[in-house]
């Protein structure tokens, strides 16, 4: 990692944090060229057809972000909102390069417990999910971002509401809807 | 297009309905027919996404298990490989360079590190297992954070969580014929036996010290590699006595091993007994390889903990001894009350079931009253007090079990003396006249409540007060003590009828009448008294000992950043007790009204107290709670005064520094104000006098009621002792 990103990441952390959106927008574009490298070097190491997780992704990612940067306590909302918009879209570009590869292009998500894996609603298109968490932003925005932060950040439902600073019965709730127009959308269409 | 957030709203009224009622709330509340259509859908589509919609899930814990790779240092320590992971970090092995030796490190997940939320609780876990030192509780070494890496570290155990092993267990099952289940070599009843009733022993010290774990499971007790469980992760545990507490909700904690109470989804008081009965969900998938309350959903598996009763662990596994069956029913029990009432019960039927001996449970069939019975015979202790259980005490009538009441042994080792209880009264704000019940080295029931229990013996004397709760069984070691040796430094102050509040009637005249004569410290605990205790009893030093600029040199000076727990083991060390709110006000202004030697209230000015009184000097942040900042140390060293230095504010009694230097912990507890019947807040005691670190000092400061947790400690708060007065002619009208 040049020094010279490091020094550019704290500069653009700190423009961040006064609402420059520019700054955000630089920022956004190393995250993204970050987890792409980080995503491809996994994806490498992964036998045909296993599953890459989102959360591991981020993860590391975002550790190599702190490696290069001094950070102040962030607004985590702010940039962990970020990451998984980072995560969605390479995960969208992912699938639409693979796009002969139909549902979930090679991009699963998974639950630790195997035994379920066999139920559908454990593959999700990606592609779908993008464009129906598109709409659902449209009405409501907290559950597209519950749902975003959950199933591209990797966060847990307790992670999302302290990143949000909501009570966790508020962001189960939010989940809830979200969940239930989501699985509509997927389902009936 | 309708108001989306109206329709968001419907559909969580709809779903936080029964199922039955939702489609006549709907048919009432939505007259377009269309969006009552699309929130039907919705509806049917929650129900249809399974739990694992868009997620994953697991038996234990749905925790995504994020691989990240952490740094190859922090602080001090070396990390070797990833361990495991938690709710909110993931636990390394590490070598600790300095002490050169392994230990468990855990880190704060990265992208939580800026939230301050989750680090407060982080850190409120470090703490919460800091206050416990037991060998069933797994200690943590330090806390800290290194270059944006927030971590705790512990003592690392080697070995498996109790999940892994019934994990295995259960794989060894599923490999042969589900239907024989031959469970007996993978984990055996016996095994089973000691892991929980040890595991039983470390919940019930953490629970008499206030704290409760409430995510007890089977991935948060460890193993050793002899076996011998180890509980961890105290990150949503609740200190009884602390303001601050982790977020609750059903939403936090394991569901399958969540107490009815906690899966209410309503605040309500969940108490140690909530853990008695996650140790005995934990125990029924021990003995049977399976969860209590199973169901495919989070919302199935709290819908059973709420309502259903779980089957016999018997009908699952014929070999498990008829009274095993009825101590893990006993502790699944879903009315509190009729659960165990201490984790020491729990755990000691436990044992009697692996010794083949009668436990104390009974099946519910048998009846409530057999089970009485055979409780009272065996702890043999009905003493004449124990007829007192049932009265009002000051207008506040208790309700509880006959056998939940607390019971207390005295030991006071090879000295038998006379036990007296005074019982603190919410209505008068004071404790009552001593009331004779027994002999040492015996038990004794008490109401829940404070209570101060004096020992006489041959004019060896000893005191204590403590908060009693439902169902608790305390063991006090008392070492009596000579009056004579006690009362040095001490001063004597007369009770009775003249107070200086007679001459301006308030709340406290009438009380002021009823106060006892007392003894009380000239000074207060000085740095230099403290450290004779803390090498005597190896007690905890005060956090501001173990900064880096502390100085030796400060003997002299009081003793502060000490919490209430600290002052009364103090005290109790000492031979004496804290004064109570109402001896302390009777001390610093005596009989006549005066504050101090110098003129009278109304003559004050600010100046004067500040000056005389070493009060009210600094007036930012410093004097709030112990940070380890460096202008705490800076600011304590140039304002508290030594204990025995003189300026001006001595009572006519002679007592130093009543009204400033450091304010002073009280016995008594805050009483919310106007309040019918009075709210008492046993955690909460009242703080007396002003200090130097406030922000403000006035006169009228001597009888302000500030209260405080009694976990809490600050950088201007110190303390003195007080002691009763010689009851020995006082007893004789007890007789």
């Amino acid at each position: 990692m040049a020094t010279a990103t490091r020094g550019r990441i704290t500069e653009l952390l700190a423009a961040t944090r006064e609402g420059e959106t520019d700054a955000l927008d630089e920022l956004y574009r190393i995250v993204h060229d970050d987890l792409r490298k980080v995503a491809a070097r996994q994806m490498g190491r992964l036998p045909l057809k296993e599953v890459l997780q989102p959360t591991a992704l981020v993860h590391e990612a975002y550790l190599r972000l702190i490696g290069r940067a001094d950070l102040q306590p962030v607004d985590s909302r702010q940039f962990f909102g970020m990451l998984s918009m980072a995560m969605r879209d390479i995960m969208c570009e992912e699938a639409r390069r693979q796009g002969s590869l139909k549902r979930g292009g090679g991009w699963r998500r998974v639950g630790l417990d195997e035994t379920s894996a066999s139920s559908a609603d454990n593959t999700v298109d990606v592609l779908a999910l993008h464009r129906a968490l598109e709409n659902l932003k449209q009405i409501d925005p907290e559950g597209e971002e519950i749902v975003r932060l959950r199933f591209f950040g990797g966060l847990t439902l307790q992670q999302v509401a302290l990143v949000m600073d909501l009570s966790v019965s508020t962001a189960q709730r939010s989940w809830n809807y979200a969940k239930a127009w989501l699985h509509t959308q997927l389902t009936e269409n | 297009m309708e108001e989306p957030s109206s329709e968001k709203k419907i559909f969580l009224e709809a779903l936080s309905l029964p199922s039955d009622a939702r489609a006549s709330f709907l048919r009432e509340n939505v007259k377009d027919s269309q969006q009552r259509q699309r929130i039907e859908t919705l509806l049917r589509h929650h129900e249809l996404a399974s739990e694992t919609f868009l997620l994953g899930s697991s038996r234990h814990g749905a925790e995504m298990t994020p691989i990240f790779t952490p740094p190859a240092k922090v602080g001090d320590f070396e990390i070797i490989e990833r361990v495991g992971a938690g709710g909110m970090g993931i636990v390394y092995l590490a070598t600790d360079l300095v002490l050169r030796r392994r230990i468990a490190l855990k880190l704060l997940a990265p992208h939580l590190t800026g939230s301050d939320r989750a680090r407060g609780q982080f850190l409120h876990e470090a703490r919460v297992a800091a206050r416990l030192s037991h060998p069933g509780i797994v200690p943590v070494f330090s806390f800290g954070e290194d270059n944006g890496v927030v971590y705790i570290a512990t003592e690392y155990v080697n070995g498996c969580t109790l999940a892994d092993r019934i994990d295995r267990a259960a794989e060894k099952t599923q490999s042969t014929d589900a239907k024989q289940r031959p469970l007996g070599q993978s984990f055996s009843i016996h095994d089973s036996l000691m892991i929980m009733a040890e595991a039983a022993e470390a919940l019930e010290y953490a629970h008499q010290h206030s704290v409760i774990h409430r995510d007890v499971k089977p991935t948060n007790i460890l193993l050793d590699d002899h076996g011998k469980p180890r509980i961890t992760d105290f990150g949503i545990a609740k200190v009884l006595t602390d303001e601050a507490t982790p977020y609750t909700s059903a939403g936090a904690g394991s569901c399958h091993y969540m107490s009815p109470e906690q899966a209410a989804l309503r605040s309500v008081k969940v108490d140690h007994r909530s853990d008695i009965f996650s140790l005995g969900a934990v125990l029924y998938e021990c003995l049977t390889l399976s969860v209590p309350f199973p169901g495919d959903t989070r919302e199935e598996v709290l819908e059973q903990v709420r309502r259903a009763k779980p089957e016999s662990p018997k009908s699952i596994r014929r070999e498990i001894p008829h009274d095993l069956d009825t101590v893990c029913l006993k502790a699944l029990e879903r009315n509190p009350l009729h659960r165990y009432q201490s984790a020491a019960h729990f755990a000691a039927d436990l044992r009697s079931i692996a010794d083949n001996k009668p436990i104390l449970a009974r099946p519910p069939s048998l009846g409530r009253r057999v089970h009485e019975t055979l409780v009272t015979r065996r702890v043999a202790l009905i003493s004449a007090a124990s007829a007192l259980g049932g009265i009002a005490i000051g207008g506040l009538s208790f309700v509880w079990a006959s056998d939940d009441r607390p019971t207390v042994y005295i030991d006071s080792g090879q000295i038998s003396g006379e036990v007296y209880v005074q019982t603190f009264d919410a209505v008068s704000g004071m404790f009552t006249a001593p009331l004779k019940f027994g002999r040492t080295n015996a038990s004794h029931r008490l109401t829940p409540g404070l209570h101060r229990i004096i020992v006489w013996s041959d004019r060896q004397f000893a005191e204590l007060s403590r908060v009693f709760a439902v169902g608790d069984h305390i063991r006090l070691s008392l070492t009596l003590h000579n009056p004579a040796i006690v009362h040095e430094n001490m001063r004597r102050v007369e009770g009775g009828a003249k107070s200086f509040f007679d001459s301006a009637p308030s709340e406290y005249s009438s009380k002021m009448r009823n106060l006892d004569a007392f003894w009380i410290d000239k000074n207060e605990v000085s740095n230099a008294d403290y450290r004779a205790f803390v090498e005597a009893t190896n007690h905890r030093p005060p956090p501001i000992w173990s900064s880096e600029q502390f100085d030796a040199r400060w003997d002299a000076l009081p003793v502060v950043t000490v919490t209430f727990d600290d002052a009364q083991a103090y005290a109790e060390w000492a031979g004496k007790r804290l004064p109570t709110h109402l001896e302390w006000l009777r001390a610093a202004r005596g009989t006549s009204g005066n504050l101090a030697t110098w003129p009278t209230t109304s003559d004050l000015t600010l100046e004067d107290i500040t000056t005389h009184a070493n009060a009210g000097r600094v007036n930012d942040q410093v004097h709030r709670r112990w940070t380890d900042h460096p202008g705490q140390l800076e600011a304590y060293s140039q304002h508290a005064r030594p204990v025995n230095e003189r300026y001006g504010d001595d009572t006519v009694g002679g007592v130093v520094h009543m009204f400033g230097n450091v304010s002073e912990y009280t016995e008594s507890p805050f009483i919310e104000p106007k309040t019918d019947p009075p709210v008492v807040h046993l955690n909460q005691r009242i703080i007396a006098g002003n200090a130097w670190g406030d922000l403000v000092a006035s006169p009228g400061n001597l009888e302000r009621i500030e209260q405080d947790f009694m976990t809490e400690s600050t950088i201007s708060r110190g303390f003195r002792c007080a002691k009763s007065d010689d009851l020995l002619q006082k007893n004789e009208n007890h007789e």
